[in-house]
């Protein structure tokens, strides 16, 4: 099997699903991918441009019975879509309505305590609109987000920084890995905000509590 | 429309995404010039958006009521005050205070200019900029109301002034 070159939308249970595997973690735990683990020590944080070593699928022989139905079960991972929808001041939008459309396969819900939303998603989605109603009367239009999933790039990359401030208010301007004028402005709201040195670069103590907000893990 | 960029979770992960509601806070405060601008405390508002009520509270202590910017981009959306209705258009920030756009948008937002009018002949839809006397003059008194040097020049003390009170 080749090495698999990451590109923007994949995640691991994508490209697990590509390459035939039920279990992502049958990929990234091999031990040809000791140094990418090293790299990317948060199996949801890939990156394009990732090197990955697809190893070859491993034949699974089970001993049956010929005269005798046997049920084989294949575990298979969840890919899931865990979104916490706060205000501007960090409180949750606790118990609201919302609707996701995944390519046209609508689910609905009510937001957790916490304001999040958890619904399982295909692997391989790269897109889905979620619209939530602040009011609770979906006889009016809510407000609608369109989602790019798998698109957020790690937490320590420009571009992870830019997506982040966006996802939480502060516009930064085109998620583009630049650090411009708009980004520098996204970044100085966001520390005045949060508390922290007020500089408009993103330095560790910035990137931290961006990543503590935006992920929580 | 808004966009959010997130990951996928692997069962089993911790890992969640959060998407914030971007808000505005509008400040209501007696008029430049008389006391110290205080804020117009617990004045009931209410948010429409075309035409049907979405929000509603009181300022705060402060003078201040909060919009969430979804209502705002919603449609047309309107604030209800003092049996006023202030209609709401939603731009990302002010132009920088060291612009001179940026300088005009501030006096203008505190009603320097409107406020001052000197000339009655000046058309009152041209976006002000200081290059016009109307403000020139809102400049001289936003200077004698905040007890800076009054010199006609938007220097550093007079854009500290210009961020603070205009709240960015």
């Amino acid at each position: 099997m080749p090495m698999y070159t990451v590109v923007q939308g994949d995640c691991l249970s994508s490209i697990a699903l590509q390459f035939g595997y039920a279990d992502w973690r049958n990929i990234y735990n091999d031990a040809a991918n000791a140094s990418f683990r090293q790299l990317r020590p948060n199996p949801n944080l890939i990156y394009p441009g990732d090197e990955i070593f697809i190893p070859d699928p491993e034949a699974n022989v089970e001993e049956a019975p010929t005269d005798a139905w046997t049920e084989f079960k294949v575990d298979s991972q969840k890919t899931l879509i865990r979104v916490r929808m706060m205000d501007g001041n960090n409180a949750a939008f606790a118990g609201k309505k919302y609707q996701l459309d995944v390519n046209g396969t609508l689910s609905e819900g009510t937001t957790g305590g916490d304001g999040m939303i958890e619904k399982e998603i295909p692997a391989n989605a790269t897109a889905a609109t979620l619209t939530v109603w602040f009011d609770n009367d979906t006889t009016r239009p809510g407000v609608v987000w369109n989602l790019a999933m798998g698109s957020l790039d790690p937490w320590d990359t420009a571009s992870g920084v830019q997506a982040r401030l966006k996802n939480l208010g502060y516009d930064p301007g085109p998620i583009d890995g630049d650090i411009g004028p708009l980004t520098t402005a996204a970044l100085r709201g966001f520390q005045s905000s949060q508390n922290l040195t007020v500089n408009g670069t993103a330095d560790s103590a910035t990137k931290n509590k961006l990543k503590e907000l935006h992920d929580g893990a | 429309m808004f966009e959010a960029f997130v990951q996928r979770v692997l069962e089993g992960l911790t890992q969640f995404n959060t998407i914030a509601m971007p808000i505005v806070r509008i400040r209501f405060q007696i008029a430049p010039g008389v006391g110290t601008g205080l804020g117009i405390a617990t004045v009931p508002f209410q948010v429409f958006v075309n035409g049907a009520p979405v929000h509603a509270g009181t300022t705060d202590a402060n003078g201040e009521v909060t919009v969430p910017i979804p209502f705002i981009a919603a449609g047309n959306c309107v604030l209800r005050i003092f049996d006023t209705d202030f209609p709401l258009d939603f731009t990302p920030a002010l132009d920088p205070v060291t612009a001179e756009s940026g300088q005009a948008q501030r006096l203008d937002q505190m009603g320097y200019v409107t406020g001052y009018q000197l000339d009655a002949t000046i058309d009152p839809s041209v976006e002000p900029t200081l290059a016009t006397p109307r403000s020139r003059q809102a400049t001289l008194n936003l200077q004698a109301d905040t007890g800076i040097a009054i010199d006609d020049d938007i220097g550093p003390q007079t854009r500290t002034q210009l961020t603070t009170k205009a709240g960015q």
